[in-house]
Order: C-alpha cells, then sequence, then structure tokens
C-alpha cells in the first residue's frame, strides 16, 4: 500500500501524476484541433475572470439582499437573468460574487500547492537522505489517504473561513507536485550541465536556483494548472458540505449549498447554474492543463 | 495508482452501500401494522428525567407523566387516576392508576413516583429546577402520592407529565444511568426493541398498555439528519412519514399515498440583543425595529406560508393579551420613534445617534436552514428601514453568548406559560448567573409580573399578571419578535388517528396520541 502510489513516480519517470475524480476527465483534443480548443479554453478563463473582477460593476445588486416579493424566479425574469433563490436574492449577483470567492480560493490555494511543492520536491531531491525520506514517505501517505477525509477534517478543526479552506487544500494537494518535482531534479542532477555548476564553484542552493528549479518546471506547470481545477473543486465540495466558506459568503459551492434542500422541489436551475459553472471552469482548465503537457513534451527541454 | 485509486473509490462506495442497506433494513415488515417515521435529530439518551418536556418521539411513546395533555393542550389524568389540592396550594395528594406495569412486567407503585421526584430534584440536572419547590414527596400507600410545596408552583401538573422512571432499575445505578438511557424501561403504550445510534429505533407496541394495546403493532424512528435525504425516502417508499421542511411540503401535496399533518406550535423565533451592549439599552430602538420588519413577508419566503406572524411570547397561549400590543410592519412608525428618540438618517440613510450609526451583526445557529435564511431577510428587511445588521450565521459551538450583539434565538412552550418565561425574561437568569436569558434583559416590571405568574394557582390572578408581563414588554421590548412555526409532518394516507395540538420546539410532541393510531384499510 505503501509504495503503490510512488511506483509511477520513481526517478526518471517525469510525467505528471494523474489527477483523479472529475479532474481525470481530460479533453485530449485530436490534431490540430488542440490549438482551437485551448484558444477556447484560455477565452473561458479569461471571461470568468474578468467577471469575478468587475462582479461589483457588472452588477448593482448585493449578492446578500434578499427580497421577499421577488422570491424563486425562473431564469430570463426581467431584472434577474439568471432568477433567483427561495429568498429572492438574485442568481446572476449571487454567481459573478461567488465567482470572485471560488475563483480566488482556486488560484491561491494552487499557487500555495505549487510553491510548497516545488519547494519540498527540492529539498527532498537535494537534501540529506533522512530528509528524502521524510518528505517522500508523508507524501506517500496522505496520497493513501482519501483526500477529502482529510480536508474535513482540518476544516472541521479549524472552523469554516476563506483562510481554512486554502490551508486545507494546500495540505492535501501538495503531494503530486512535490513527488514530480523530486523526480525531475533528481534526473537533472546526473545530468553534466548540472555536474559543470558544481565543478565551477557554485554552491549547492545556487544550483537549486539556477539550474535545477527552472529546468523542472515544465511538468510542474502542466501539474500547476491541474491543481488550479483540484482547487476550485474542493473549494465547492468543502462548501458543499458545509465546512468551506461561511455560509452567507456567496460561492459556487455555497450556492450549491443552499440549492440542495430545493433539488425535488423544480428549481432545477439554483442547482443546474452553479453546477454548470463549475463544470465549465474545470473542463477549461484541463484543456490548458493538457495543452501544457503536450507542448512540453513535443517540443523538448532546452538550455 | 488509478487502478489503487479507483479501488479505494469502489470501497467507499460499498461501505456507503452497506451502511444505507442497514438503515434501509427497518423498513415495515409483511403482515404487520408499522410506521417509519424519519425526523434530523436524535437524542443523546432516551430518558426523561434529563429533559423538559419537549420530550423526542421515542421518550414520548416509552414514557408516560402522572398527568398528560388533551388536544388543547390541558393537563388531564394519566399514571395518576385523580388528584386533590389543598386550599393553601401547598398539598397535592395524587390516586395512581391501578395494575399499571413497566414494560418489564413489574408493577408501577407510588415508590416509583417518589423515587423520580426526589431523583429529578436532588440530581443537579438541567431539569432540576421544575421540582425545587418540593419540600417533601412520601408514598401513602402504594397508590397515594402527597407532594408538598414550599410555596404555590403552578406548573407543577405540567411538570408531572414528563415520565415516571422506574425504582427497580435505577435505585442503584441512578436516575441518570446511562445505561438505562440506551435500554430504557417506561409505562407507555411502545417499549423500544433496539436502537441503532445514527441510525434508527425501533419500537413495538406493549400489549399491557394501562389504556389497551395500541393500533400499531410497531413504530420505527428513523434519524435522517439531511431534509433532502428524508424526502426522496419518502418517495421511495422506504420510510411512511416524515418531518419536512416548509418548502418540501409541496412536493408532498400532489401523492395519493402521503398526507400532509400541518400543526401549529409554540416555537418562536424572535431577535434577541445583548443588553450588556450599551447601544440596545433605548427601548425606543427596539420598539421601532419591532414595526420594521414585515412578518409575513417572512413568513411567505423562508417558511413557505407555513407559520404565523409573533406579536410575543404568549401568542399561543391562553394567557395571551391581544390588545397589549400590535406590532405591523409600519415604516411610518419606525421613522416617527426613532426621530422622537432623538436619531437622524445620516449621509448614508443609517440612523444615527451622536454620529454613532446603528450598526451590528445578527447571528444564529448556521446549522439550522430556516434560521440562517431568516436572518438572512431580517437582516435585508432591517437595512431597508434604516438599521445597519450583517447576518452573519455562525456554526453552533461557535457561538459566544456573552460576545455577540444580536442572536435569532427560538423559545415557546405549548404548555404552562411559566416553564418558557421565566428563564429567558427575569433578571435573576441572566446569562452571568448561568440562566437561559441570554440577553440579559432585566426590567423590574417584567420580574414583578413573572414572579406573580408563578406564584399562585388561581387562573384570574395568573391571567392578570400575564397581562401585566405583556404590556411591560410592549413597553421595553426585549426582542424582535418575527414568527412561529408550524410544524409539517407528511404521513400515510390511510393512517387515521393523529389530532392537530399545538407542538412544542421541532414540532417534538406529534405522537402525544400514538396509541390511538392504525391504518384504516
Amino acid at each position: 500500500m505503501v509504495t503503490g502510489p510512488t511506483v509511477s513516480v520513481e526517478e526518471g519517470a517525469s510525467g505528471p501524476v494523474r489527477p483523479r475524480g472529475l479532474l481525470a476527465a481530460r479533453i485530449a483534443p485530436p490534431g490540430g484541433g488542440g490549438r482551437a480548443a485551448l484558444w477556447t479554453a484560455v477565452g473561458v478563463l479569461v471571461l470568468m475572470g474578468a467577471a469575478a473582477l468587475f462582479a461589483p460593476w457588472l452588477t448593482d445588486m448585493d449578492p446578500a439582499a434578499t427580497d421577499t416579493t421577488a422570491t424563486s424566479l425562473p431564469p430570463g425574469t426581467p431584472g434577474h437573468p439568471l432568477g433567483t433563490d427561495a429568498l429572492g436574492r438574485d442568481l446572476y449577483t449571487r454567481m459573478l460574487h461567488g465567482a470572485r470567492s471560488s475563483l480566488l480560493v482556486g488560484l491561491v490555494a494552487a499557487a500555495i500547492t505549487v510553491v510548497a511543492g516545488t519547494g519540498l520536491g527540492a529539498l527532498a531531491a537535494t537534501g540529506p537522505r533522512w530528509l528524502d525520506t521524510a518528505i517522500t514517505r508523508t507524501a506517500d501517505a496522505l496520497l493513501a489517504l482519501p483526500l477529502i477525509v482529510v480536508a474535513l477534517a482540518l476544516a472541521a478543526v479549524a472552523g469554516s473561513s476563506l483562510s481554512t479552506v486554502v490551508i486545507a487544500i494546500a495540505v492535501t494537494a501538495w503531494m503530486p507536485v512535490a513527488l514530480v518535482a523530486r523526480a525531475e531534479m533528481r534526473a537533472l542532477r546526473a545530468r553534466p550541465f548540472v555536474r559543470a555548476a558544481y565543478s565551477l564553484g557554485l554552491s549547492r542552493g545556487q544550483v537549486v536556483r539556477r539550474h535545477l528549479v527552472p529546468n523542472a518546471l515544465p511538468p510542474i506547470a502542466a501539474i500547476a494548472a491541474f491543481e488550479v481545477g483540484h482547487a476550485i473543486l474542493t473549494e465547492s465540495t468543502l462548501s458543499f458540505l458545509g465546512l468551506g466558506l461561511p455560509p452567507n459568503q456567496p460561492s459556487w459551492g455555497n450556492l450549491l449549498t443552499d440549492a440542495r434542500s430545493h433539488l425535488l422541489t423544480g428549481q432545477w436551475y439554483t442547482v443546474a447554474i452553479p453546477a454548470a459553472a463549475i463544470v465549465v471552469t474545470i473542463v477549461a482548465v484541463n484543456v490548458i492543463a493538457t495543452g501544457l503537457d503536450r507542448h512540453e513534451a513535443t517540443e523538448g527541454r532546452t538550455w | 495508482m488509478t487502478r489503487f485509486r479507483a479501488l479505494i473509490a469502489v470501497g467507499v462506495a460499498l461501505s456507503a452501500l452497506a451502511t444505507g442497506c442497514a438503515a434501509g433494513g427497518s423498513g415495515p415488515e409483511d403482515n404487520e401494522d408499522t410506521l417509519t417515521y424519519a425526523l434530523g435529530d436524535e437524542p443523546e439518551a432516551f430518558n426523561p428525567a434529563l429533559v423538559d418536556e419537549h420530550l423526542d418521539p421515542v421518550t414520548e411513546m416509552v414514557f408516560r407523566g402522572l398527568t398528560a395533555h388533551d388536544a388543547d393542550n390541558r393537563v388531564v389524568p394519566a399514571l395518576a387516576e385523580s388528584w386533590e389540592i389543598s386550599d393553601d396550594e401547598r398539598t397535592y395528594t395524587f390516586h395512581l392508576r391501578e395494575g399499571v406495569t413497566w414494560h418489564d412486567g413489574e408493577p408501577f407503585t407510588a415508590d416509583d413516583v417518589v423515587f423520580t421526584i426526589e431523583g429529578v430534584r436532588d440530581g443537579g440536572f438541567a431539569t432540576s429546577n421544575k421540582y425545587a419547590n418540593v419540600t417533601s414527596v412520601t408514598a401513602e400507600d402504594d397508590t397515594t402520592v402527597v407532594v408538598e410545596l414550599e410555596r404555590p408552583t403552578p406548573a407543577l401538573l405540567d411538570t408531572l407529565s414528563n415520565g415516571i422512571l422506574p425504582e427497580h432499575l435505577l435505585a442503584d445505578s441512578g436516575i441518570d444511568d446511562p445505561a438505562f438511557g440506551e435500554h430504557p424501561i417506561g409505562t407507555g403504550p411502545f417499549q423500544l426493541d433496539t436502537w441503532e445510534h445514527g441510525s434508527y429505533a425501533r419500537l413495538t407496541a406493549f400489549a399491557d398498555y394501562y389504556a389497551g394495546p395500541p393500533g400499531l403493532d410497531a413504530v420505527t424512528i428513523s434519524y435522517v439528519p439531511d431534509a433532502a435525504t428524508r424526502l426522496i425516502q419518502l418517495n421511495n417508499g422506504e420510510i411512511d412519514a416524515a418531518y419536512l421542511e416548509p418548502q418540501q411540503a409541496g412536493e408532498v401535496e400532489g401523492n395519493p399515498d402521503l398526507r400532509l399533518e400541518v400543526y401549529p406550535t409554540a416555537d418562536y423565533r424572535g431577535v434577541l440583543f445583548n443588553m450588556e451592549d450599551e447601544r440596545f439599552a433605548d427601548p425606543a430602538l427596539r420598539q421601532a425595529m419591532n414595526y420594521a420588519v414585515d412578518r409575513e413577508a417572512i413568513v411567505e419566503s423562508v417558511l413557505y406560508g407555513y407559520g404565523t406572524p409573533a406579536g410575543g411570547p404568549l401568542d399561543q397561549s391562553p394567557f395571551h393579551v391581544e390588545d397589549a400590543v400590535d406590532y405591523s410592519f409600519d415604516p411610518g412608525r419606525v421613522e416617527e420613534i426613532m426621530t422622537e428618540a432623538g436619531y437622524e438618517r445620516n449621509g448614508e440613510d443609517v440612523w444615527e445617534k451622536e454620529g454613532e450609526p446603528v450598526s451590528f451583526e445578527l447571528t444564529t445557529f448556521a446549522e439550522d436552514g430556516v434560521r440562517s435564511a431568516m436572518i438572512e431577510v431580517v437582516a435585508t428587511q432591517l437595512r431597508e428601514q434604516g438599521f445597519d445588521v450583517t447576518a452573519e450565521p455562525r456554526p453552533r459551538d461557535a457561538v459566544d453568548w456573552a460576545g455577540l450583539e444580536s442572536f435569532l434565538i427560538g423559545w415557546g412552550t405549548p404548555y404552562d406559560a411559566d416553564s418558557s418565561l421565566y428563564g429567558p425574561f427575569h433578571s435573576s437568569e441572566a446569562l452571568a448567573d448561568g440562566g437561559s436569558n441570554y440577553g440579559s434583559y432585566a426590567n423590574d416590571e417584567v420580574d414583578a409580573a413573572l414572579e406573580a405568574g408563578r406564584g399562585t394557582n388561581d387562573e384570574a390572578e395568573r391571567a392578570a399578571a400575564y397581562a401585566d408581563f405583556q404590556r411591560a414588554l410592549a413597553e421595553d421590548p426585549p426582542y424582535v419578535w418575527l414568527t412561529y412555526l408550524d410544524a409539517v409532518n407528511a404521513v400515510p394516507a390511510n393512517l387515521t388517528g393523529p389530532q392537530e395540538r399545538a407542538l412544542a420546539h421541532h414540532g417534538y410532541g406529534f405522537f402525544w396520541n400514538v396509541e390511538d393510531w392504525s391504518y384504516s384499510s
């Protein structure tokens, strides 16, 4: 059980660790269609990002303001393009403000994951043997656990807040990055240019900074994109389970939670709209990740 | 690795399925009249000594008290056939029903009553203060119990509707014995067979019940915290009946196999203010806010019509007085009261006095979906009238009573008025003194009226005292009163017997006449 997850990322294996769940559904566009799909995905993400960034200018309503005269309106109602929820809150406004929380958590958590993962991978690859063992075994152990359980435990202990969610995601997602970074750097360590750098008198730290990390970046970049998707999905899951962002702060996951009790009551759109936003974002992120992956594989390395 | 993860996924799915089956396996068996009812809350133990009159269904069905309540919540005989009250209202003589047996076959006697009253009074429980006025309780013979009181205690007969406990099982282990709470033995119409924690409790009919065997053979109480899951199980036929959330009622209305039982409850919601906070000291501010909320709109939106506007804590009580106050949504009154009290609208249209805007946080238990929704609506309504209120639900464990500004609270009892008034509103019960007056509300007139109300059995005197109480509250409202909730239960269409009665918190009390329930076909 302990050896299971490490096998595929032993030294020399530079392919990124495959993600699971919804993230595993990669879109692999055939041949030249790849570029069009890639740009579509980028376009979708830019649009989502802009919507989140400019939310206060795109709507003049307050996402928390209820309107008891306009409850449970269907999409397309004048003044409420996406309809309203059971308390009369405008779903368009809530989706925009929800995008802010969801994308912010996704980006910040993914950034922390990638930086921490790369750092730990570099430490493991170049540090003393005991440190290498400690980091890889910890990563193995965490990979062997259902991560949602770990994230749930963390969120339950620390209470619901934006920072808890970010930390819970980072703690449960750094392992693939670290293992790939470590494997990549160990392979690089034996290359002539690295040896040359050492013989020129560069310290270990300088070699890591100037040669090992920059050259290990392409495969890490491919995982990083997946990590964004993973983070958005985990935030939604935690919020849906009531352990993510505080319930009155709109996020896509929280909108799903709010809508849950209406699952069978005919207001399908309160569930469908946030769910669709999550799926579209994840698919777009995955298309980009796949594109990065292929790009790196075909063009090779330069140094 | 992919395969490894897939295996985990399959394992998790299988274990989920297995637990699902275990819960589903409690369904009705053939040729037996059984009822499976699902609700969200599961108690920690089935022991009436540890809870007040808001009994969960299992405790309600397993135990019986000396008294009970009828459909109008009037006290009627149960284990006691009759009683006499002395002229000074300080001596009660109860004549017990003969031939009553416990579920284990032992006879029920006066010693059990003495044991229960003394055990609860001296046990140091949350319920102990209910018997604090009892100076002595003695068994004159096997069927006569005499209770001596320090002073008149009108709520005593209500309190005695709570279950009597068996001395022969608890004399050594104590009245709060945890093992007994797991396997309770009572004198009620149903006995507990099995209790799977977190899943279900199965009860079977007690053939020797004093009023004759009940109409149903078995009742299973299924614990399903998620309301959406309850509705799915109800539609699938996994369960026969369920406690529903208001928005789900419409889904059941078209189902020919189900019938809705919608009963009023004495369970109200209001906004409590932390009176230790100087900003809430002015009664005018709290009066104005009582005119700033549109209660009808809250009932229609949050409760889908399943509730009634609240004007005070006694709306469901016989002591309610109509003329004490009439809180209706009235922006004009808000302007008038606030302006008179010296407040002005500032640049952001928020009321302020001496440069201090009326701005505070309204919180409640985040786990309670109805309360969380209600604070969003109340906050919006108050903001529209110039009170800068932010809704901020918090997890139950994170609520700091001493530190909060305002809170959406729930109280109310369908039984004796005193039991849900003295704790929340008497100044001696303030939070700092360990009481349930969480807002530390203090008003001398209210204190005096509450003391007068609990000091006599005389209905007219009590009515006068509680009328004074309601008028004092109108002058100095402790809460912004919002709504009373209705309890919505779905039951099989061919189930006869459930009868409307004002219920308690969480709709508890729905099984009050379960011995009369049966299937019609």
